[in-house]
């Protein structure tokens, strides 16, 4: 169970660390004017 | 239809002769089918060429039996893997019973076994396991050591699957979090911005998808190989469906710098989540549902302490053989079914009978292996050990009781087969509709209201929702001492309306006792020499009036001369008088005068007692009487019957005053009496003709032919031998109460049953139209399918702790 629990936070964190790194180096994304499917999940 | 003709060997017993030979031949011949069947008597074979799509061996097994002669099949139970819903139990059942050979083919889902009986000349049980596992699942037959391992894999499936949750949750929370910043009224939350990049939800959801639901893909891929469907297909078109479009979205967006829209990526992963929770929960409460079986083979002793060559050495219970001398000590467990040899003690039965009061045991009687010795050291002589013991008895007959289907499941099995594609019909459907008229062009929502349809609908629930209550219901029974053969008899049982029950041994104790002394000398005195006169006889009712006046403590002393005097009585000379005890053709025969006791004799004989003349030294001196008695708990248990609404009617071969006499004490109102045994099997028809379900109770060897006969039939006994095999249920405990517990058990089996059925077909009924209609959310669909299938389960345990 460990091994499981490890394995997802050791991935979880490369994502992340992965996101922030790109971030850093291509400088910060676009603003998220399009992530709006609010009123996807909304309706 | 086609024709499919095929060739089958049969192992045939019962032939005598030629003419047995020919009667089979031409009976199997006549038969709608059968092209060409020929029997070798001398091989003891029929060879029969028949159309399979008409009919199967087991029509043939039929057919012969009903010609009077017998089949020899085998039985044997297979050990599966792989299943996830009832669709794989009905497609391995399926593949097993169109094998050539099989007679019967029963997958318990809960149990993850096959129950198979086939014709050993035509197939093998490795043949089987090949069949199973071209199917796609795993296969092995059933041993003590692949049982062991059933538990080891349950226990590895557990742990695996909580594993595979823990890593899907921990993957599927960002997403939730980042879902949490869709709605108006949760955007006061922070979303990190990781979260809501759509790469970053793509890389946490993908894991999930593939990694972790890789065994809905395999299961879907399995199940689609052999032309059916089952849940693993819903989940996977389901999932793939939302994870697929997402990352369509995603990738279309590539190079616009925008961010897509109407993402998906969470209500993949969070309903593999779910659907794994409920796994894990539903593998928990199957193996609690087993519990009775683990609680039953825990009740054995591990090791027995034996006398050989002089010796008491301490061996393991495996090592123990029939004839073996035991000590057992006080507090330690009866290791093995025996006989007293030495010493007494009060045995703790209940685990076995149910009884909670220790019973006394001395030299002589009988012992069960796994009861307890309370206070005295015993020595006894092992009469039955490993599979014999009447412990082992129990765990067969409750494991195949267990592994049996009740005919209530035939409905769901039938649905279960044919949910899944008409599920995905209704999902097509419902796409279409809100794509085309609802949301014109709103391609997400559409396919949102697709998953939510796939998802809600998966059977799993209609598939558990019978074999966990006659699971839990017989394995709850069988701790009362009540242990039912097979779901079909627990489903009966509840529908009986009349109990026939036998009186002697059933009603009463089977053995008769002394009941009343009338002298008009000193009672001692005229007992010494009744009891001495006839402590010589080997009569059963001599016996019981000698055991009766010993219990009075009165000392026997040896007669100088004596004389049996068949039919009449005896005569013998003790202590230089001589004593006659008898019937009145003795008295009459010595010219004893004994009319001024008709009377007493006559009150007697009313009461159900046999009254026996004494005289000494030529005079009428007295009567001892001896009766069978009614057994303690006779009377109450009864009227518990008739409190439930059944007709009581005793059955026995007495004569019509002693049975009504008896059936009065015991608050019977009907007397079926001066019946043969053979003639009790025509009373249970008579009564069945008059549109009555019946059960009959009796001891199991001499109403065998009723208890067969009858709707249900109950065997009053020690659970082992003859009992055992004639009768659907067996009640362990000598105690009519018994009959009124599996009744009630039987009852709460079935609303537990029906409560899950219900349940199991509302849920899907009612949850299809509203997912189609766009009220549930397909997360919340995966969450409310995956707790279906455990609150059936759960549902079905509540029936281990009924109390009796």
């Amino acid at each position: 169970m460990k091994k499981w629990a490890l394995s997802a936070i050791v991935y979880l964190l490369i994502v992340v660390g992965g996101y922030y790194s790109y971030t850093a180096i291509a400088g910060s994304p676009v603003d998220d004017p399009g992530h709006s499917d609010t009123e996807q999940h909304e309706k | 239809m086609s024709e499919k003709v095929v060739e089958s060997q049969f192992q045939i017993t019962g032939m005598t002769c030629a003419a047995c030979a020919t009667r089979i031949e031409k009976g199997l011949n006549k038969m709608e089918g059968v092209s060409d069947a020929n029997v070798n008597l001398a091989l003891e074979k029929a060879s029969v060429k028949f159309d399979a799509a008409k009919m199967g061996p087991a029509d043939i097994q039929e057919k012969i039996r009903a010609l009077g002669y017998d089949v020899i099949t085998e039985k044997v139970e297979l050990v599966l893997t792989g299943m996830t819903c009832a669709a794989c139990a009905i497609r391995i059942e399926k593949g097993l019973n169109k094998m050539d050979g099989i007679i019967s083919a029963n997958v318990n889902l809960a149990l993850e076994k096959a129950a198979v009986e086939f014709n050993p000349s035509i197939v093998s049980p490795a043949e089987m396991t090949q069949k199973v596992e071209k199917l796609g699942y795993g296969a092995s037959v059933k041993s003590e050591d692949n049982e062991k391992g059933t538990v080891d894999h349950r226990l590895k499936e557990i742990e695996k699957q909580q594993g595979k949750f823990i890593f899907s949750l921990i993957l599927s929370l960002p997403l939730l979090w980042a879902m949490a910043g869709h709605f108006s009224f949760t955007s006061f939350i922070y979303v990190p911005e990781a979260f809501m990049n759509p790469w970053v939800q793509m890389a946490l959801a993908t894991p999930v998808q593939f990694y972790i639901g890789k065994q809905f893909y395999v299961g879907a891929y399995k199940a689609l190989r052999n032309k059916s469907a089952n849940m693993d297909v819903l989940v996977a078109l389901g999932t793939s469906a939302a994870y697929f479009y997402s990352l369509y979205l995603s990738l279309k967006t590539i190079g616009s710098g925008a961010h897509p829209e109407g993402l998906y990526f969470e209500t993949s992963a969070v309903l593999i989540t779910l659907i794994i929770l409920g796994k894990v929960f539903e593998a928990k409460a199957k193996g609690r549902s087993s519990e009775a079986i683990k609680k039953l083979m825990g009740l054995q002793a591990k090791t027995a302490t034996v006398i050989r060559e002089e010796k008491e050495m301490e061996i393991p219970l495996e090592e123990v053989v029939a004839g073996d001398i035991i000590l057992v000590k006080p507090g330690e467990k009866i290791p093995v079914d025996g006989e007293i040899l030495e010493g007494q003690s009060a045995l703790d039965e209940s685990m076995i009978t149910g009884e909670s009061v220790p019973v006394d045991k001395t030299v002589g009687d009988r012992v069960i292996g796994a009861t307890l010795n309370k206070n005295g050291f015993i020595k006894i002589k092992a009469t039955k050990v490993g599979k014999e013991t009447a412990l082992a008895q129990i765990i067969k007959v409750v494991e195949e009781a267990q592994g049996s289907k009740a005919p209530i499941q035939r409905l769901a099995d039938s649905i279960s087969g044919v949910f899944v594609p008409i599920v995905v019909g209704i999902a097509v459907i419902t796409f279409f509709v809100w794509y085309l008229f609802v949301a014109p062009g709103d391609f997400a929502e559409a396919l949102e209201k697709l998953i939510a349809v796939l998802v809600i609908a998966c059977p799993c629930a209609l598939g558990l929702a019978t074999p966990t209550s006659i699971m839990a219901g017989s394995g709850r029974a069988a701790e009362y001492g009540v242990l039912f053969k097979g779901g079909e008899h627990l489903e009966m049982t509840h529908r009986i309306n009349t109990v026939i029950l036998d009186k002697t041994g059933t009603i009463t104790n089977g053995a008769p006792v002394l009941t009343d002394v009338i002298t008009k000398l000193e009672e001692a005195e005229f007992l010494t020499l009744v009891g001495s006169a006839e402590k010589q006889s080997e009569h059963p009712l001599a016996q019981a009036i000698v055991e009766g006046i010993q219990e009075k403590n009165i000392t026997l002393t040896h007669p100088s001369a004596f004389e049996a005097i068949p039919g009449y009585g005896i005569k013998a000379l003790v202590d230089g008088k001589e004593v006659l005890a008898g019937t009145r053709r003795l008295m009459k025969k010595f010219n004893i005068e004994i009319e001024h006791v008709s009377d007493d004799m006559l009150t007697l004989e009313k009461q159900g007692k046999t009254a026996m003349l004494v005289a000494i030294d030529g005079a009428f001196a007295g009567i001892v009487a001896v009766a069978d008695t009614i057994k303690e708990t006779s009377t109450e248990a009864i009227s518990r019957l008739k409190d439930l609404g059944l007709e009581v009617i005793m059955i026995t071969g007495d004569n019509e005053q002693t049975a009504q006499a008896i059936a009065k004490l015991a608050g019977v109102d009907r007397v079926i009496a001066e019946v043969l045994p053979e003639g009790k099997a025509e009373e249970v028809k008579k009564l069945q003709q008059q549109g009555k379900k019946v059960a009959m109770v009796g001891d199991g060897i001499n109403d065998a032919p009723a208890l067969a006969v009858a709707d249900i039939g109950m065997a009053i006994g020690t659970g082992t031998d003859v009992a055992m095999e004639a009768a659907d249920i067996t009640l362990i405990r000598g105690d009519l109460n018994s009959i009124a517990d599996a009744i009630f058990m039987s009852k709460k089996t079935i609303r537990n049953i029906k409560q899950n059925l219900f349940w199991a077909f509302g849920y899907n009924t009612l949850g299809i139209p509203i997912a189609a209609l766009g009220f549930l959310a397909p997360w919340l669909a995966g969450a409310a399918m995956a707790f279906s299938s455990v609150s059936v389960v759960l549902n079905a345990l509540r029936l281990q702790r009924v109390k009796l």
